[in-house]
């Protein structure tokens, strides 16, 4: 059994006050990883002697448009990602990618910023949050600093964030015209399944109809979700005519096999990636030639 | 005939207290006094246990009692063959068994007081293949015994080589099946309350069936049975699974009451629940089967080896089941058929919604179409073809000569509900198709065996008493565990007795009180049950028609009892109310209560030959399972199942279509999902995150079609659905996904490296 105390915070100069004066604080907000990790005495749990509850502070729960970007507060739901309209209309990638977490229950509870937070390989939002080029606004004491959300992540189940910071922001520049979007998923049953493999693709398709500025991110096949340069440096300046996905299909698996080497789940891993990035790329085409 | 009560969907008698949340499970129970009690289980699938301390778990606060095998008056109990541990002594034999049991104030301290005790293990080697555990020299699980051969049982029809040697063709194959957890949503739970009631020990529990926890609880304590008295609750679902793992639980309840004179209450977290309780046997299974070029069956070979784990539990019966029916529903002249059971140091297995027969229909009905495909046949023709009819005789030598033998009636209206014949010609140029996302239908058949069989004393009792008032008390010796047995029975009551099902009260099991009628499996609830409770109704009826033709100077036969009114029955004249009647009875002295005694029919078995008549009647089910695979990533989606089930009669349709429905989504987690990964002996997924099992989302379009053939000794002709509804689902299921693919998977289950690859992947590297 684990011991801990149990704080909450009723605003953000609380919790960072208590996040700067205290040691071994872990922070709570929809609950839906930590409780089980605290519940199985999960190795991946650092030692606690505090969770700090910060589900009742007000103003890290927003979603807005500020210029160019849409602002998300940590504590948006995926319930919240799937519903909110200026999601579902400007970054339908990310509101679909939230259908697929979990059940009603816990997307109900389980926040976009816990989802980066815990930084699972499975996570299903990394991926596709990864591809928008998100960024995450980290908040201390004193001060705050942004990084780019690739960046942030360390590895599987690690983040860059230190022990007095908190996670207030999540920036996601809007994709500009011509940007299309894919998501794709495949777990072992329909609901409350952690993905086996998923894929995000955000990618421009010109008036050329030559692909752009591909951004091409797989979970649950690297340590942590990741981009992909090679099949994304394969993809862009191909005519959507001419492209042998196939190809790019092939180029995508062995990618990932050189980033992760052969493990137990490859025979499986490697082919469906490749179908997956196929997949995503003919969705977008279709979706490309549907609009013209 | 018309009926009033039966043959209709009334609500279940127990809807409102548990749609409410008024209705009280064993974990809800509280008594004064109450202590809290949790087991320290095995560290190591196999170890010599050589010294346990538990001085510091005692000293701990809180702490009221702690148990060890030597605190245990009778350490082994068992249902068929008595060597399952209540408390491991010497040895531990597998993950789940429990070393020590601590009783606290409170269930955190009992649980802190586990982590005080220190146990000092040799690790021992241990085997974890039946087929390894079949060698001469194999490792001995239980040293004490000449070798680690559980049961076998053999069957013996004509000579097999004969037919093979008749043959146009001779297909030989190989299935296996995984080992499956039951899931009910409710984990075990017990409360045992000692010297309550003149008894020594009453005990509250979730538990399928109360008897045989009666038995080893007295066994265990080694005190007579009048001692030991179980009230069974409210069960959140059993399927098999709440038999010896609660009878462990119950034993263990019931030393700490007696030691700490305190009630003790025991609930098994979902992880703790699925360490130590059994599981659905996985089978390894060769097949050979002989066929004209026509299609016709001429022989057939088969060997069937079962994991036991490390307890006999019910193997020998489950693996008895197997023999009757691995050949399938097919007329042969020549069969030859050995089941095995072996002890391995794996988790043990037992009774499960099935029994024996999931994992050979899998393997029979995977084979009839593999040979469909060889022959060029559709796989509903060369069943038609080989099946049982009216007069068959069985691979057992039984002549099926007293029911209505449907199985083309089943195939037919399952076939043409779902299209079978249109789809299957339709997707069967799949290959020519373009795209990843292909469509398979296939169809599964069984003929299952009523109640017990040769496998045990096969008879159940009930009490009926009218009130004084004409409302009703009914109880029976085979309990509810939630698949509707009080509504069936009320209504049977009633309708014998022709007055309103509203009158009649359904009384919770209790042993004390109960005709001990054995265990509520086998599908025997109904079909035993209800012709108990009959009899009783019949010797009331008849008691108080002898009376009404006594005062009104009348043939008894000329009065009959409708719609809660004694009628002239010639004249269609009310003479009296059943209340008055009974009121009438009542001043007169008469007993108003009866007791309803059903024995089964005789049944006959030579285990030498395995030959007899096995059963006394049989169910006939066919599913039809419509798939759509996709192939770039081995993802299979259940469309919709068909299942067309013959019960005899619907004595309630609505709870048959339960039944159905429940059956089809366990049987499609056999099929497509479901695993009890285990590595040496060590269980990987020990909860629902891992383990996964259908949710609503996965759960298919079902069409249930009640077929009703009334079988005479059913009562109003009923017979069994609960076991047939599971049998048949992942078969036809695996035989959809190989008309869509193309490729033949043996294996269970149908999981996404499996489709994909044609074998299974796990963190140990590759499986079959």
């Amino acid at each position: 059994m684990i011991d801990y105390d149990f704080l909450s915070a009723s605003g953000l100069e609380e919790a960072l006050n208590y996040l700067y004066k205290l040691n071994q604080v872990k922070v709570i907000a929809g609950g839906t990883d930590i409780l089980v990790n605290i519940h199985n005495k999960s190795k991946r749990l650092p030692e606690i002697s505090y969770l700090l509850d910060i589900s009742n502070i007000g103003t890290l729960n927003f979603i807005r448009q500020v210029d160019h970007y849409v602002e998300i507060g940590p504590l948006v739901t995926h319930s919240g990602l799937m519903h909110e309209p200026l999601v579902k209309e400007k970054l339908p990638l990310l509101s679909c990618a939230a259908h697929y977490i979990g059940s009603t229950q816990i997307r109900n509870r389980g926040t976009i910023g816990g989802n980066i937070c815990n930084a699972s390989p499975a996570a299903d939002l990394l991926p596709p949050l990864i591809a928008l080029r998100a960024e995450v606004e980290l908040t201390y004491r004193k001060g705050k600093r942004v990084l780019s959300l690739e960046e942030f992540l360390a590895g599987p189940y690690k983040t860059k964030i230190q022990i007095n910071e908190l996670l207030t922001k999540i920036r996601i520049p809007l994709p500009g015209d011509g940007y299309y979007t894919d998501f794709q998923k495949i777990g072992r049953r329909k609901a409350l399944s952690i993905s086996r493999l998923n894929l995000a693709v955000v990618v421009k398709i010109d008036e050329e109809n030559i692909f752009r500025d591909a951004r091409i991110v797989p979970g649950s096949a690297t340590p942590y979700p990741q981009s992909l340069p090679g099949v994304e440096r394969a993809v862009n300046g191909q005519s959507i005519h001419k492209i042998n996905i196939e190809e790019i299909g092939r180029i995508m698996s062995e990618e990932v096999v050189s980033v992760t080497g052969i493990r137990w789940s490859t025979p499986y891993k490697k082919p469906v990636i490749s179908t997956l990035v196929q997949r995503a790329l003919k969705e977008v085409i279709k979706e490309k030639s549907k609009n013209e | 005939m018309k009926y009033h009560q039966v043959n209709k969907s009334v609500n279940r008698v127990d809807a409102y207290e548990k749609v409410t949340g008024k209705a009280k499970f064993a974990a809800d129970l509280s008594f004064p006094d109450m202590l809290y009690a949790k087991v320290l289980r095995s560290r190591y699938p196999h170890a010599k246990i050589n010294k346990i301390e538990i001085k510091r778990a005692l000293t701990f606060p809180e702490v009221k009692a702690l148990l060890t095998a030597t605190d245990i008056p009778n350490n082994e109990f068992g249902v068929i063959i008595q060597n399952q541990q209540v408390l491991a002594k010497e040895y531990v034999y597998y993950i789940g068994d429990g070393i020590a049991v601590v009783a606290a104030e409170t269930e955190e301290a009992a649980e802190r007081a586990l982590e005080l005790i220190e146990v000092d293990y040799k690790e021992l080697p241990g085997i974890y293949d039946p087929e390894e555990a079949s060698k001469e020299k194999a490792l001995r699980v239980h040293p004490e015994l000449k070798d680690n051969q559980v049961i076998h049982h053999l069957l013996r029809k004509g000579n097999v080589n004969d037919g093979f040697t008749k043959s146009d063709i001779i297909l030989e194959r190989e299935y296996s099946t995984q080992f499956i957890e039951h899931s009910y949503i409710e984990p075990e739970a017990i409360v045992a309350v000692p010297y309550d009631d003149n008894h020594l020990i009453t005990i509250y529990g979730s538990i399928q069936n109360p008897f045989s926890c009666q038995n080893a609880v007295a066994s265990v304590l080694m005190v007579s049975l009048n001692k030991v008295r179980i009230i069974q609750n409210h069960i959140g679902g059993s399927f098999g699974g709440k038999d010896e793992v609660m009878s462990a639980m119950a034993a263990r309840a019931s030393v700490l009451a007696l030691k700490t004179k305190r009630p003790i209450k025991m609930v098994n977290s979902r992880y703790e629940s699925i360490l130590e309780s059994y599981k659905r046997h996985p089978y390894k299974m060769k097949y050979k089967i002989g066929a004209s070029r026509e299609g016709k069956l001429l022989g057939m070979e088969i060997q069937c080896i079962a994991d036991s784990g490390a307890y006999a539990c019910q193997t020998p019966f489950v693996t008895w089941r197997s023999v009757v029916q691995a050949t399938g529903p097919y007329s042969l002249s020549n069969v030859k058929t050995d089941t095995y059971g072996y002890y391995t140091n794996n988790v043990y297995t037992g009774a499960m919604r099935g029994y024996g027969t999931p994992q050979t229909i899998f393997a029979q009905e995977s084979l009839m179409d593999e040979l469909a495909g060889e022959l060029n046949m559709n796989p509903a023709e060369i069943r038609l073809k080989n099946i049982y009819h009216n007069n068959s005789i069985t691979a057992s030598g039984q002549k099926l000569d007293n029911h209505e033998v449907s199985l083309e009636e089943v195939i037919e209206k399952a076939a043409k509900e779902s299209g079978y014949y249109k789809k299957y010609e339709l997707y069967k140029n799949n290959k020519s198709k373009p795209g990843d996302i292909k469509r398979g239908i296939g169809m599964a058949i069984s003929f299952r065996g009523c109640s017990l069989g040769a496998e045990a004393v096969d008879a159940a009792g009930a009490i009926v008493a009218i009130q004084k008032d004409g409302s009703i008390l009914i109880s029976s010796g085979l309990a509810e565990n939630g698949q509707g047995l009080k509504t069936v029975l009320s209504q049977i009551a009633a309708e014998e007795l022709g007055v309103d099902m509203k009158r009649v009260i359904y009384q919770e099991l209790d042993t004390s009180i109960s005709p001990d009628s054995g265990s509520t499996v086998a599908s025997r609830g109904t079909i035993l049950g209800g012709n108990a409770i009959k009899e009783a109704v019949v010797k009331l009826k008849s008691m108080l028609l002898e009376m009404m033709a006594k005062k009104y100077k009348m043939r008894k036969d000329y009065i009959i009892i409708q719609d809660d009114y004694l009628i002239d029955r010639k004249t269609e004249k009310k003479l009296l109310s059943f209340e008055e009647t009974v009121s009438l009875a009542y001043q007169e002295g008469l007993c108003l209560s009866a007791f309803g005694w059903y024995k089964a029919p005789d049944i006959s078995w030579n285990e030498e030959t395995g030959q007899g008549r096995p059963y006394f009647t049989y169910v006939y089910g066919c599913q039809i399972a419509e798939v759509e695979v996709d192939t770039g990533t081995g993802k299979v989606d259940l469309l919709k199942m068909t299942a067309a089930h013959d019960v005899g009669r619907a004595i309630n349709p609505a709870c048959l279509k339960g039944q159905i429905y429940g059956g089809v989504m366990m049987g499609m987690g056999y099929g497509l999902m479901e695993e009890l990964e285990t590595d040496k002996g060590y269980i990987k997924n020990a909860n629902f995150d891992e383990y996964l099992i259908p949710t609503i989302k996965d759960m298919p379009e079902i069409n249930p079609i009640i077929v009703e053939n009334p079988d005479p000794n059913g009562p109003f002709g009923a017979k069994s659905i609960g076991e047939p509804t599971l049998e048949i689902g992942a078969a036809a299921i695996a035989n959809a996904v190989a008309q869509a693919t193309g490729k033949r998977i043996r294996h269970l289950p149908l999981n996404l490296e499996r489709v994909l690859l044609g074998y299974s992947l796990s963190k140990g590297g590759r499986k079959k």
